[in-house]
């Protein structure tokens, strides 16, 4: 009887579904995972841990004394509102730029990005010197009784800054994509333009306009550079909870420090679960295979 | 009841103008709020370090603590970037070119920091790293120092910045497929070679895109930084924290002044966007085409 | 609804896609816009449905100037060569969109466009598929869909713009078989762009033949094919063999050996491969040439044989049915004589009278 020479099909780790002709399997996501490991996971754990070793009674304590709940307020709250903002303003540019042509679109296009680009610090002295008294803007609004500097409405504008980028970049591609002939077809159909914009576009472009203004309020939660200068700091007024746990760790409050931050870590963890939600609806809802 | 020959310009025109009025309006808005609410800070920035006239600009850039927080961040980023490079590079390649179970949780992983408030960021390292963290003790004991020196500000960039190359290269590579990958190995090239000769010049721009989005934010990453740093001066101060000091100093001009340095970086960083997007094609939307025949 | 095309022109930037075009569409008919691409017959269509607007001319919906109109204020149906079916709404939700869009005074109750919906969905065969989405259709169903969209509002005019140039072959085949059953059916006025002749040939009762913009010939599939007006319509219809030989006058039987031949002019012939005659003996009142035999197809009902002209090796396709071929059992290396039965010209001449030149480089 001929023995036959075993065959070994090239196999890769065994975390793998199916056995593939490329190679560099177990070294790419070897690497891979413990990079994450090790810079991800592990501080995490760290802060998550500590604050679980307060037990829950003590956390509970920390995360809700008067003053935190103040930095909550401030922070959620303007965040809120810069979202919104962002949302309405990051509409209006993504619908520009996705349908019409100008001149010097493609710098505007690029212009899109400075908030990504520009360091928050730097973004920071820059407003707070364009909305102080005597700045550029701030000398139009002040005689009428709009102060922007050092009060929650500073919040705001520094944190819509961050964030608007996030939903232009959410909507357009969604709105370049868009297939003309579906618009037509519309209005062949006798849809007036209207009905085209609100039956046909707005579908398409709204979850995307979900997910850049969850995306910007996640963004605008956790800034700290770009509103720290504007903001005026002052406890229980205008005290984002990102400063507040920079304050606390200044003071080695390292317990109030992890428990606050595990808090705002329960946020950005909703937050990310909550746009993989929407994107999860939207596949289903045009049918493809989740 | 028939027309003959050519309409009246007027009905065809007017249907349009009121089209390209409505066009107009958004166009201008939107440049207006642009202006407004992007370029003039940028202006700002430049105004303000100027004000004093050029000397008192350069003057400020040439001081010893400005130069040294100026080499820091180049440090830092010099560091964090080409091994972000090689996470994202890993991490792509394991994620497009295999299936294997928990791959969109990896995805998921890989988006953290970008959702995590960056000084929740630095608090992290502080944890494990810090005098009284994880391994506080056994660092000093070893006189090894990670937080508020360099080693903590390398880990918090790289931390903040790693998603960027990934991010770029997941879909690219996704797109691109793996059919010439496949044929390499088929005509008997081994890993490395299929990565040199095949997959590295195919990704090459989008590689260099995810860079440069990684590198001007490890240049200009402020948050993480500022926990982990003890701001130093001189030692573990980077670019953006002297910033935030001469500002805090009263010393506008020079605040400014440094501010301009970054400003001028974030401005190269949309150029050279732009500039690979156009010519190679990479993130370009599909123009409309027009309807021929 | 009858259409009535008026000298339309229209360009786009220094590319003019349709120059001086006007035709007639009778109420109920099926007329296809055939032509190769660039040929300006999308820009016709569209032109006609109101997505786009002429530079000159006019377009009448049964007799009613309508070229101001807008295209959802013409009643007009219309079908896109990638379906632009709407992807984030089910099948029934598509049909119904435009009945839904209607104003308030003439919209539908809900339960009249429930029912009519499903009426539709029944007309094309797709009732299980109501509470799908787009994506889970092939290619022929989501043309279907787009087809019951276009019918839903009852359209006095169809138009489909290539709409089966997207899908395989034997869907292609079966769609059209099915769009002329319902067509039949309903007798609406329907206007067909298409490339594939065949296609324009097999459904339509009449085509429109354009060609960089111009409308080369129009008439039924019959009389375009057998009287073609111009050497481009009969070369877009159908193969074609070149000869290229001179005019003599015409001469009787016994004139032609004797050596008084006169040439008039140069003159290319056209053949239809199956016109051509092939046989191993020369005919003694005719003159033809020689070719050798290169390949044979021999699967199909025809049977078409590649053939090369001795001497100058200018390729002919020439088509036989069945029997014939098997009477001559030809192969592949073997000389034939080869002559055409009949021979159209362009320039107004007799056909009969064509000398074949073999020196002349046929």
């Amino acid at each position: 009887m001929v023995k036959m020479p075993k065959t070994e099909a090239r196999k890769t780790w065994s975390l793998a579904t199916r056995s593939s002709p490329l190679p560099g399997f177990r070294l790419t996501i070897g690497f891979t995972l413990i990079y994450l490991t090790v810079i991800v996971l592990i501080p995490l754990t760290a802060i998550l841990l500590h604050g679980a070793r307060l037990g829950f009674g003590v956390f509970l304590h920390t995360v809700t004394s008067p003053r935190v709940l103040a930095s909550y307020r401030v922070t959620l709250g303007c965040a809120a509102i810069a979202a919104l903002l962002s949302a309405i303003s990051g509409m209006l540019v993504a619908w520009v730029l996705a349908r019409y042509s100008f001149p010097g679109k493609r710098i505007v296009d690029a212009l899109v990005d400075l908030p990504f680009a520009l360091p928050t610090a730097v973004a920071g002295i820059s407003l707070t010197a364009l909305y102080a008294e005597n700045g550029w803007i701030g000398r139009y609004l002040e005689p009428h009784g709009i102060h922007v500097a050092f009060t929650p409405l500073g919040i705001m504008m520094a944190m819509s800054f961050v964030g608007f980028p996030f939903v232009v970049r959410s909507v357009q591609p969604v709105l370049e994509d868009l297939d003309p002939a579906m618009e037509e077809a519309a209005a062949s159909l006798g849809a007036n333009v209207w009905q085209r914009f609100t039956r046909v576009i707005a579908p398409v472009a709204f979850p995307a306009l979900l997910t850049g203004t969850a995306l910007a309020f996640a963004r605008a939660a956790g800034e700290y550079g770009s509103v720290i200068f504007i903001a005026g700091n002052m406890p229980m007024k205008t005290e984002i909870t990102a400063l507040l746990i920079v304050t606390k760790l200044e003071e080695y409050d390292y317990t109030g420090a992890a428990a606050i931050a595990g808090a705002m870590l329960a946020l950005s963890f909703t937050i990310m679960l909550l746009v993989n939600v929407i994107q999860w609806w939207v596949q289903r809802r045009e049918g493809k295979r989740v | 009841m028939s027309g003959r020959g050519a309409l009246p310009p007027s009905a065809l025109l007017r249907a349009s103008i009121q089209q390209r009025v409505g066009r107009m309006v958004l166009i201008v808005a939107a440049l207006v709020f642009l202006a407004v609410f992007l370029v003039l800070p940028v202006a700002a920035v430049f105004t303000q370090a100027l004000s004093q006239g050029w000397k008192m600009y350069s003057d400020s850039i040439y001081q010893e603590d400005v130069l040294s927080a100026l080499r820091l961040t180049g440090l830092v980023a010099c560091i964090s970037v080409p091994l972000n490079m090689v996470f994202g590079i890993a991490a792509s390649w394991a994620i497009t070119r295999f299936e294997f179970h928990g791959k969109s949780l990896l995805i998921t992983l890989i988006d953290i920091p970008l959702a995590v408030s960056p000084v929740v960021a630095g608090l992290m390292y502080v944890e494990i790293f810090g005098l009284h963290g994880w391994l506080g003790p056994w660092l000093s004991e070893h006189n090894l120092h990670i937080i508020f020196a360099v080693p903590g500000i390398v880990l918090a960039t790289v931390f903040v910045t790693f998603p960027f190359v990934a991010r770029e290269l997941i879909p690219f590579m996704q797109a691109q497929g793996s059919d010439e990958e496949v044929a390499a190995v088929v005509l008997g090239a081994n890993g490395w070679n299929v990565f040199w000769r095949v997959t590295l010049p195919n990704i090459k721009w989008a590689l260099l895109y995810g860079t440069i989005l990684a590198a001007a934010r490890s240049i200009g990453e402020f948050g993480a930084v500022s926990v982990v740093s003890g701001h130093i001066r001189g030692q573990t101060t980077t670019l953006p924290l002297e910033v935030e000091m001469l500002y805090n100093e009263y010393n506008f001009t020079a605040a400014f002044a440094a501010a301009s340095l970054l400003t001028l970086a974030a401005i190269v960083t949309l150029v050279l966007k732009k500039t690979i997007e156009l010519t190679s094609g990479v993130h370009q939307p599909v123009e409309e085409k027009e309807v021929q025949s | 609804m009858s259409i009535h095309v008026e000298h339309i022109y229209k360009h786009y930037g220094s590319f003019t896609a349709l120059a001086d075009v006007s035709l007639t569409i009778d109420s109920g008919e099926l007329v296809a816009l055939l032509g190769p691409s660039g040929s300006g017959k999308t820009t016709l269509l569209r032109i006609i449905a109101g997505l786009e607007s002429p530079d000159n001319g006019a377009i009448l919906l049964h007799g009613e100037q309508s070229t101001q109109h807008s295209a959802s204020k013409r009643g007009i149906g219309f079908v896109f060569q990638h379906y632009a079916l709407f992807r984030h709404m089910t099948i029934s939700e598509n049909v119904a969109f435009g009945l839904r869009v209607q104003p308030r005074q003439h919209r539908p109750p809900r339960r009249v466009i429930r029912e009519r919906v499903q009426e539709l969905l029944h007309l094309v065969q797709l009732d299980s598929y109501a509470q799908m989405y787009p994506e889970q259709l092939s290619g022929g169903q989501r043309q279907r869909v787009a087809l019951a969209r276009a019918l839903a509002v009852k359209p006095k005019v169809l138009l489909l713009d290539e709409p089966f140039s997207a899908l395989d072959a034997k869907v292609r085949k079966e769609l059209r078989d099915w769009l002329r059953r319902i067509h039949d059916d309903l007798h609406v006025t329907t206007v067909l762009v298409t490339h594939d002749q065949e296609e324009a040939l097999e459904v339509a009762d009449r085509v429109a033949i354009l060609n960089q913009g111009k409308l080369e010939q129009i008439g039924t599939p019959q009389s375009i094919y057998d009287s073609p007006a111009s050497p481009f319509v009969y070369n877009f219809l159908g193969n074609v063999n070149l000869f290229h030989g001179r005019l003599l006058a015409d001469l009787s039987s016994e004139e032609r050996g004797s050596g008084a031949e006169q040439t008039v002019q140069s003159a290319i012939g056209f053949v239809r491969p199956h016109e051509l005659e092939l046989s191993r003996k020369l005919p003694p009142d005719w003159k033809a040439v020689v070719a050798s035999v290169v390949r044979i197809h021999a699967a199909g009902p025809q049977v078409r044989l590649e053939l090369s002209i001795v001497g100058s090796g200018r390729p002919v396709t020439a088509e036989l049915d069945r029997r014939r071929y098997e009477e001559l059992a030809l192969v592949p290396g073997e000389e034939v004589f080869v002559w055409p039965q009949s021979i159209r010209l362009f320039d107004g001449a007799d056909a009969k009278s064509l000398l074949l030149d073999q020196g002349a480089g046929i």
